[in-house]
């Protein structure tokens, strides 16, 4: 009873909080102004606060990440909340920024202070800076990915025919362009919806699409080679898919996530980490399974025991071992979703290869939990939707190319059955009909025998919250983090139970639990070596010795969250013993005994 | 004046003894052997090995000896450091090296790999001291360019040269068994003889026992058997005192599992570090090879086993295409050859599967065709296999018959703070991976030899044929017939179908053109068009062995020049006569 009037006392002083401290209205700010910010968030909160540069974008710009937390940091267990890692998603950037200012500025409430004192935050609110700043842009436009120059059409130049603004209405849209060749053609739900003809029901294709734009470089192709760069929520080493436009050459070939993973794999501290991004596995939990065959990805076969690898070290966790290594941590992770789950209020898509989430654990060995910063109230649908990728120019043969493949801006997309952006363009329609432009005629001098409308939704609409929802999706995003930063582990030492077995020989027993929700450590971030074990170092005084038992004892299996393990040491000799026991992603509790 | 001359005739013979002792050469007036070249400007043995900075010197000199034949550059930093040299080779009178098709070597990504640093600088040696003596080198270098990178694991190499030490990883710390501390827990030389070798302890019904004829060898009880040995591990003591022994050394990531195709974490392909290209060495490597696209084949040197491996190395993630495969059979059998003892094998299926390694990112993302060389292998001991039964004894026969005892250190007790009384003797780091000095210069010249015979397949395009055909009102039909000389197309198939690299390119210069497009074969009259800038036609590659057709219909013109431009086939112009 006692439990439930805490837990119903703490909603309400979060509650309370969430309402209280949000005074400032939310919006969409440029680099420049959000670094600016960043540096006064530094400048107030000082002594809990710190800000560091992990490195710099494509385009020369410095990624920042907040560092909040009282003492040595790098002891405590600490979440990192990632954002700005899809090109368009400024939504996201917002929500983490907002959960970082109001954790600082409720930093004196004794909840959050508890918090603080046991655990560390660090906040990357915007690790790919250049996409996002095409909101702001001049002429606006979709981006595809960071300031990296490219050659995607392989003419030896680079990026030398992008968008054009033809219609002077400074917003890169589409072009439909009446062509009996093309496979769109209008929605029946709704004559503005384009949509992809299928042949299956008979309909036969009547226009082709493009983004705005002429052929700038006279080579029979449109916007083949616009400015692209990489999405770095496509460049990570999880299920990364090569050979395509925007993914990068390899894994980690940004700068970006080599920043990220250099800050990531420094803090062993950290064990969870939530990515704001279209994917959201806390309502559409994974399925942590190994891999079936020593090449295929994880979470993807079904649960045979992987054999196999070489044993590094003379740790007996070599590759021999059978079962799934996961098992620990699968079970840990649907715990704390469960927990979570009613404060998940935005559905998503399915995961993007190389998506930072998805490496965060099957790569990085940390909790991870992912969900977009806004969605759709009417979303029902999680089917993949949103593909910006243009169809490679045919070698050696001219295609009036350069289009979209759908699934945004009022485009449906491949996948016939989703009802993703069909939702988004009603929802637009109705309730900002300012960011859609309805289709209008333009002459277009390289179509000179065909009708060429432009219009669609506007860039970074579909996707990104109208600024007066802001406040309301943040307050919501502040109180999913909250719950997850709360969920973090704690660790407990019972006294030691001491009994003398005669001859000067003592045995010790000493009992850990793990109060928190979150295991101490994650076995897969032991098998990646990203994760130290947890430890119970023996520290004796002159003239003593351990007979059973190490001074250093590896507790390599996770401690769930609210488990508890048993440890015991035959100790020879008379004086003090001092136990020092746990993990960087666990924290550290010592106890001494006195023999 | 007798004694006068009696000093005189000794002088006179003791110059030339002078003169030795004052250059440290011999003068080469004697006959020639037959291999190596003749009166080589720096003077090099290749019975040794060479470390940082000997070899930094070898290349400087070799640098500074032809510099219109070199150029010495470092490519990054390592980890503690040192300057990662590549030298580039080739004429840079008929052109620049990013203008010609290039061949790469590189050798040491694993530390204890350490010869194939030798036999990279012999080729570098090699090709420049030959240019001036020898047609194959010279038309090699005026045609192609070779770049070399002699060691990439500099720091953990040097460490096997100057240290008891002998791991193959870097020296970049990392927390190996989890316990928060860094790199604690090595392997020790105890008993100081320079040397990191086995421990055994005596021990009665241990599983291991003398063989009666050599007391050096150890030999595996059978079941029923009593032994007297067990076998410790690697010299060394729980510096930590956490009850293992040598868990936590210097770096233990794997360098050549750390690039970026098909890059799995540790749980999958152990030592592939945090994510591809996280260590500096790989880092600079890859950056060098991404800036150099002309490079379209390579070699990279390991040891041991006398194999030549190409990939893929996983299934079913089969990357390679057939008609690179096919490249590959025709190199590699020859290779066999040139290598007695060598074979040539598929990694996947002839050894284990490796995630992230070297010479897949290098096929799969930067279209290069490339080897891996495994040096040395036991058969070179005595020329032929030793017998299944025979094979273990073989390298104490060696010892012996070729060494004279000199690469096993005999079992001598030490006191182990842990173990007690323990035995500690075995081979030399020197031997089993490595061959002795009087085979080194054999695998050199050798493996120089296959990798100069694979660098002579690249592509060799020149434009055969210019012939114009007047159309009448000043207007004229040119058609160009372009060849490539040799078995290895412009590009590879992985790079046409993934669009690594550019077309090639045909310009033609000196006229106004109408249009212009391929010409499919050489006797009809069938033209793909391009019709946007038909100035420059666009073709994919040309093929091994193989012509191409290029023509267009132009307008007037004195002086036609048609230029091939190809990314890493090289360049090629002629004049219209």
């Amino acid at each position: 009873m006692k439990q439930t009037a805490l837990i119903k006392a703490s909603a309400l002083l979060m509650l309370v909080l969430a309402f209280t401290s949000f005074a400032q209205t939310q919006k969409y700010q440029t680099y420049a102004d959000e670094s600016k910010s960043l540096k006064e968030i530094k400048e107030k909160y000082g002594e809990l606060c710190k800000l560091h540069e992990i490195g710099k974008s494509a385009g020369g710009r410095i990624i920042y990440a907040l560092e909040i937390g009282k003492g040595d940091s790098k002891t405590k267990p600490s979440l990192l909340i990632i954002a700005g890692v899809e090109p368009d998603d400024l939504s996201g950037t917002v929500s983490a920024k907002y959960f970082a200012e109001n954790i600082l500025a409720n930093s004196s409430a004794d909840s959050v202070k508890t918090l603080l004192e046991k655990y560390t935050l660090y906040v990357i609110p915007r690790l790919s800076p250049d996409p996002l700043e095409k909101y702001f842009a001049k002429v606006k436009y979709a981006p595809a990915g960071n300031d990296l120059a490219d050659d995607q059409d392989r003419d030896g130049k680079k990026d030398e025919d992008g968008y054009n603004d033809l219609n002077n209405d400074n917003i890169i849209s589409f072009m439909r362009v009446i062509d009996p060749d093309g496979e769109w053609i209008e929605s029946t739900d709704d004559q503005m919806f384009m949509k992809k003809a299928d042949k299956k029901k008979g309909e036969i294709g009547k226009y082709k699409i493009l983004y705005e734009g002429i052929d700038d470089d006279k080579d029979g192709l449109i916007n083949e080679d616009p400015q692209g760069g990489i999405n770095v929520n496509k460049n990570s080493t999880y299920n990364f898919k090569a050979y395509t436009d925007d993914g990068g050459l390899h894994p980690f070939s940004s700068n970006e996530l080599r920043a990220l993973g250099d800050f990531l794999f420094d803090r062993p501290n950290i064990l969870a980490v939530f990515t704001f991004n279209y994917h959201n596995n806390i309502l559409d939990p994974w399925k942590i399974k190994p891999p079936q065959s020593q090449s295929q990805m994880p979470g993807m076969g079904s649960g045979a025991p992987m054999g196999g690898g070489s044993m590094m070290g003379g740790f007996g966790m070599g590759g021999g071992r059978s079962g799934n290594m996961f098992a620990a941590d699968s079970i840990s992770y649907s715990s704390v979703i469960k927990e979570i789950t009613s404060s998940s209020k935005y559905k998503g898509d399915a995961i993007e290869s190389g998506s930072i989430a998805g490496w965060a654990f099957y790569d990085a060995g940390r909790f991870s939990f992912c969900a977009p910063a806004w969605s759709y109230p009417e979303l029902k649908d999680t089917s993949r939707s949103r593909a910006m990728n243009r169809p490679p120019a045919q070698m050696g043969q001219q295609m009036p190319g350069g289009g979209p493949q759908g699934g945004f801006g009022g485009l449906q997309s491949a996948s016939a059955s989703s009802n993703r952006e069909l939702t988004a363009f009603k929802w637009i329609k109705k309730n900002a009909p300012k960011n859609f432009i309805e289709w209008k005629e333009y002459k277009h001098t390289d179509f000179p025998n065909s009708k060429v409308e432009i219009g669609g939704i506007i860039p970074f609409a579909q996707n990104n919250a109208p600024e007066d929802s802001l406040k309301n999706s943040s307050e919501n995003n502040y109180k999913l983090l909250y719950k997850i930063f709360k969920s973090l582990p704690e660790i407990q030492v019972g006294d030691p139970l001491v009994e003398q077995l005669g001859n000067g020989v003592s045995r010790v027993t000493l009992t850990i639990t793990n109060k928190g929700k979150l295991a101490s450590h994650t076995s897969v971030g032991r098998r990646i070596k990203s994760l130290q074990s947890f430890l119970i170092r023996t520290a004796l005084s002159e003239g003593q010795k351990v007979v059973t038992g190490q001074k250093v004892t590896f507790i390599d299996e996770p401690i769930p969250g609210g488990g508890q393990v048993k440890r015991t040491f035959l100790i020879i000799g008379k004086g003090k013993v001092d136990f020092n026991i746990g993990c960087p992603t666990s924290g550290y509790k010592s106890v001494s005994v006195q023999l | 004046m007798k004694i006068y001359l009696k000093y005189i005739f000794a002088f006179l013979l003791f110059l030339p003894v002078s003169t030795l002792f004052a250059q440290g050469s011999f003068e080469h007036s004697s006959l020639k052997a037959i291999g190596a070249p003749n009166n080589p400007k720096v003077q090099v043995s290749w019975n040794r090995f060479y470390d940082y900075n000997e070899l930094t010197v070898i290349l400087k000199k070799l640098n500074e000896a032809y510099p219109g034949l070199s150029k010495l550059e470092s490519v990054g930093k390592t980890y503690e450091g040192r300057e990662i040299w590549c030298i580039a080779i080739t004429n840079f009178k008929t052109g620049k090296d990013s203008d010609k098709p290039a061949y790469y070597i590189d050798a040491a990504i694993h530390a204890n790999e350490i010869q194939g640093v030798e036999v990279a600088l012999y080729t570098a040696w090699f090709l420049l001291e030959s240019y001036a003596q020898n047609d194959f080198v010279k038309n090699l270098l005026d045609s192609k360019t070779f770049y070399i990178i002699p060691v990439q694991s500099i720091d953990s190499r040097e460490a096997f040269l100057h240290s008891p030490q002998a791991f193959r990883t870097g020296l970049v710390p990392r927390d190996d068994d989890g316990d928060g501390l860094i790199d604690e827990d090595g392997d020790e030389d105890l008993n100081g003889d320079g040397y990191i070798t086995q421990m055994r302890i005596r021990v009665k019904g241990g599983r291991w026992k003398e063989d009666p004829d050599d007391k050096r060898i150890l030999v595996r009880c059978q079941t029923d058997e009593e032994g007297e040995f067990e076998l410790l591990g690697n010299e060394g003591i729980d510096n930590d005192d956490d009850g293992l022994l040598n868990e936590d050394g210097p770096g233990s990531y794997d360098p050549n599992r750390n690039w970026g195709w098909i890059w799995r974490p540790n749980y999958i392909q152990s030592g592939a570090d945090r994510y591809p290209f996280s260590l500096p060495e790989t880092k600079a490597v890859a950056d060098f090879l991404l800036k150099h696209n002309n490079i379209l084949a390579s070699e990279s040197y390991h040891n041991s086993g006398g194999m030549l491996l190409i990939g893929p190395d996983q299934n079913p993630e089969d990357i390679l295409y057939q008609r690179d495969i096919q490249l590959l059979n025709y190199i590699g059998k020859i290779g066999e050859e040139i290598l007695p003892a060598y074979k040539y094998i598929n990694t996947y299926k002839g050894l284990y599967p490796t995630y992230g390694d070297e010479t897949n990112w290098q096929y799969a993302n930067l279209g290069i065709l490339p080897f891996v060389n495994e040096l040395w292998s036991s058969t070179n001991m005595y020329r032929k296999q030793a017998a299944p039964e025979d094979s273990r004894k073989e390298p104490y026969k060696f010892d012996k018959q070729l060494l004279f005892n000199e690469s096993f250190l005999e079992w001598k007790e030490f006191n182990h703070p842990k173990y007690g009384k323990v035995e500690i003797g075995g081979f030399k780091k020197q031997v089993g991976r490595i061959p002795p000095s009087f085979l080194l210069e054999e695998e050199c010249h050798r493996n120089m030899a296959f990798t100069l015979f694979n660098a002579d397949q690249l592509p060799q395009v020149a434009i055969e044929e210019i012939t114009k055909k007047p159309l009448g009102k000043d207007l004229f039909e040119i058609t160009v017939s372009i060849r490539n000389n040799k078995p290895i197309p412009t590009k590879l198939d992985v790079d046409v179908m993934n669009r690594l690299s550019l077309s090639d390119k045909v310009t033609i210069k000196g006229t106004k053109v109408i249009s212009g497009g391929i010409k499919l074969t050489r006797y009809l009259n069938e033209v793909y068009e391009q019709k946007y800038n038909p100035e420059t036609i666009n073709i994919s590659r040309i093929s091994g062995n193989s012509y191409v057709y290029v023509s267009w219909i132009v307008k007037g013109g004195k002086n036609i020049t048609v230029e091939y431009n190809s990314e890493k086939g090289g360049k090629a112009v002629k004049q219209l006569k």
